[in-house]
């Protein structure tokens, strides 16, 4: 348990292949046992400071932490709650009066926020922070809970995050683990992959209209990473036994531009490995089941949260695959404006890319009117009107905490979890 | 709402970048766009033209390319009436995939399912990769209508679509295709609704995307 102290980005060594992550499921009551835990996108008490569900006492928010280990943990973490409101079903739908309800919950949320957190994130905190030594795994979660709180706080204050530090905060809240330029520079020598033709037709196409991604990343850049992936791809099917394919799929392009946009090449190049491999690794497969999952899930939300605007989608013949698809994908990225995209994804890389699931249906609710007034309410929703990320997380937060245990479980297991992915993306697509 | 006899619904296939969602823009807002995002999913239009005396509205989904979307896209082909698919003839691997993509509609579509064969960017002669005579050869072997297109110079894009609407449209004078069948992409109009004596309102705003 006593490790050497250690700054904490070298403590971040819990990168898990998909395969040990399965492992660690079936193995999760004897790790409890043995007191140990293992880094989650979502902890427990960052759970509960989101109030986010209608059961507070027994829900897996990841597959990484055990439920049981969830259970000692959130009993523990009362104080977050404070002030927050955490009754069930008190909301229904967002019509009316509901709103109401909404507004107090951010308050309320707002005001716990500073009262556990600094005001404002200035370089010399992070750096800190980042320098800090963690004796314990119990050390660096607390930390890391911190950082979450911090990027929580920032966005719901409407304050911009210094884009220097964005990069090491993506990098942490992440979990890349190395950065490794040898690697990265043969990738890069190897020249054109298989996909290369493919590649260069799509990175023309990314964010095409964004001119200033498009002063920023030189497709040149954007190509290389890609085509490094399919490489770095390649070699690993080579050395590790796995049924997973990771390998160029139209949408990865998306994920790479904000990493383009934020970090330098090689960096970012590691930053979307990590994303694919360890956040989103159902969703990159060939046959995208983890995003098939996805939009089945995000339908099931949209009914349990807004029952009279769901069905009226479904009398028009409006499944989220007909227009949530590239939202969900791409993590929200295919939705301008990039800046504030950047900050949903301060956000979802904080508390977990499930999320995204809730701010695409946060996204629609918040056009409920426009929408139930259309005769044909695909035009208000593709594309989707530019991102607020501020509000969406408002939204969202709110949102989290009508949703049923079983299946916000889903939610929170669809991006990792293939065993979901599958019941839920075969669902989708055999329909 | 504008008045139109029947609404037929359209999908559009073929490799990724062989200009699909280009001829859809062309042929609903009459422009070119060279910078675009690459298509996720699907994506919708919607026009009404003119066959003889009739006004039809299309309503047209547009989808991505890549094989990975494929099994989305396969369920897109169920009450399509007509179907565009579309090659690149600067780039040869886009007119070999042809017969791949034509299994699938064939396998996914209804019977009676229109198909107009595109070979797309003929402005680009000087990159001509596949000829038009193969095109036609292809089109006449598997019973399909052929077409050149531009969508970057608008050429004989309105008659793809509009060419591949009148098709439909005798098929259904003939009374090969059933308009009261759902699964036939064809719903009766507005105008047309009422004499059919179908449910109250307009079949149309009933159920349909766009």
């Amino acid at each position: 348990m006593f490790a050497r102290p250690q700054p904490l980005f070298h403590k971040l060594r819990h990168h898990l292949s998909l395969d040990q992550l399965r492992e660690r499921q079936r193995t999760k009551d004897s790790a409890v046992k043995e007191g140990r835990t293992h880094p989650s996108p979502l902890t427990p008490s960052d759970q509960s400071i989101l109030g986010s569900t209608s059961s507070r006492d027994s829900i897996t928010h990841s597959p990484l932490s055990s439920s049981s280990t969830l259970r000692t943990c959130v009993g523990t973490s009362g104080e977050d709650n404070a002030g927050i409101g955490n009754k069930d079903g008190e909301v229904t739908s967002y019509a009316g009066s509901q709103l109401t309800a909404h507004t107090l919950f951010i308050d309320a949320l707002l005001a716990n926020l500073c009262a556990h957190t600094p005001t404002s994130f200035r370089p010399n905190d992070l750096q800190a922070v980042v320098a800090t030594s963690h004796r314990t795994e119990y050390q660096r979660q607390q930390t890391l809970q911190l950082v979450r709180r911090c990027v929580l706080h920032q966005l719901l204050t409407t304050q911009y995050l210094d884009d220097t530090l964005r990069g090491t905060l993506w990098k942490l809240l992440l979990y890349v683990e190395s950065v490794t330029a040898s690697d990265y520079i043969r990738w890069v020598q190897n020249g054109p992959s298989s996909l290369w033709q493919k590649i260069k037709c799509d990175v023309t196409r990314t964010l095409a209209t964004d001119d200033e991604f498009l002063t920023r990343v030189q497709e040149a850049q954007l190509t290389r990473v890609l085509n490094a992936f399919v490489w770095k791809s390649d070699e690993q099917s080579k050395t590790v036994d796995s049924d997973l394919v990771f390998t160029y799929v139209q949408g990865m392009n998306v994920l790479a531009a904000p990493f383009l946009y934020t970090l330098g090449e090689l960096e970012a190049f590691y930053a979307l490995n990590t994303l694919l491999h360890r956040h989103c690794p159902t969703y990159v497969q060939p046959t995208l089941v983890g995003v098939h999952a996805g939009l089945c899930l995000l339908d099931a939300c949209l009914k349990v949260l807004d029952y009279p605007l769901y069905q009226y989608l479904r009398r028009m013949g409006l499944r989220a695959e007909l227009y949530a698809f590239p939202s969900v994908l791409t993590l929200s990225a295919c939705t301008p404006p990039l800046r504030q995209v950047i900050q949903l994804w301060d956000f979802l890389f904080a508390y977990g890319v499930h999320l995204n699931l809730l701010c695409v249906v946060a996204q629609i609710i918040s056009l409920r009117d426009e929408i139930m007034s259309s005769p044909r309410p695909i035009n208000v929703l593709r594309p989707f009107p530019p991102l607020d990320a501020c509000a969406t997380v408002k939204l969202t937060l709110s949102l989290l905490r009508q949703l049923p245990r079983s299946l916000y479980d889903n939610v929170v297991r669809h991006t990792i979890d293939f065993e979901v992915a599958h019941t839920f993306g075969h669902k989708a697509t055999s329909r | 709402m504008a008045s139109y006899a029947y609404l037929f619904k359209y999908i559009i296939i073929g490799d990724t970048g062989v200009g699909k969602s280009c001829l859809l823009l062309q042929f609903t807002d009459n422009r070119f766009q060279p910078a675009h995002d690459l298509t996720i999913g699907v994506e919708f239009g919607a026009r009404i033209v003119n066959v003889g005396n009739k006004r039809i509205k299309l309503q047209i989904w547009d989808t991505a390319g890549q094989e990975s979307f494929r099994s989305i896209t396969r369920s897109y082909y169920r009450g399509a009436a007509g179907a565009l698919l579309v090659y690149d003839i600067t780039r040869r691997e886009t007119f070999d995939h042809l017969a791949t993509w034509l299994e699938d509609a064939r396998k996914y579509s209804n019977a009676n399912i229109t198909i107009m064969l595109i070979g797309n960017k003929c402005d680009l002669e000087n990159k001509r990769a596949v000829s038009r005579e193969e095109g036609e050869a292809f089109a006449r072997e598997n019973g399909l209508f052929f077409i050149e297109t531009s969508a970057k110079t608008a050429a004989n894009v309105e008659e793809a679509f509009v060419n591949t609407a009148a098709d439909i449209h005798d098929k259904i004078q003939v009374g090969v295709l059933d308009v009261t069948n759902e699964s036939s992409g064809i719903k009766l109009g507005p105008t047309q609704a009422g004499m059919a004596s179908l449910s109250s309102g307009s079949v149309d705003s009933r159920r349909g995307c766009c």
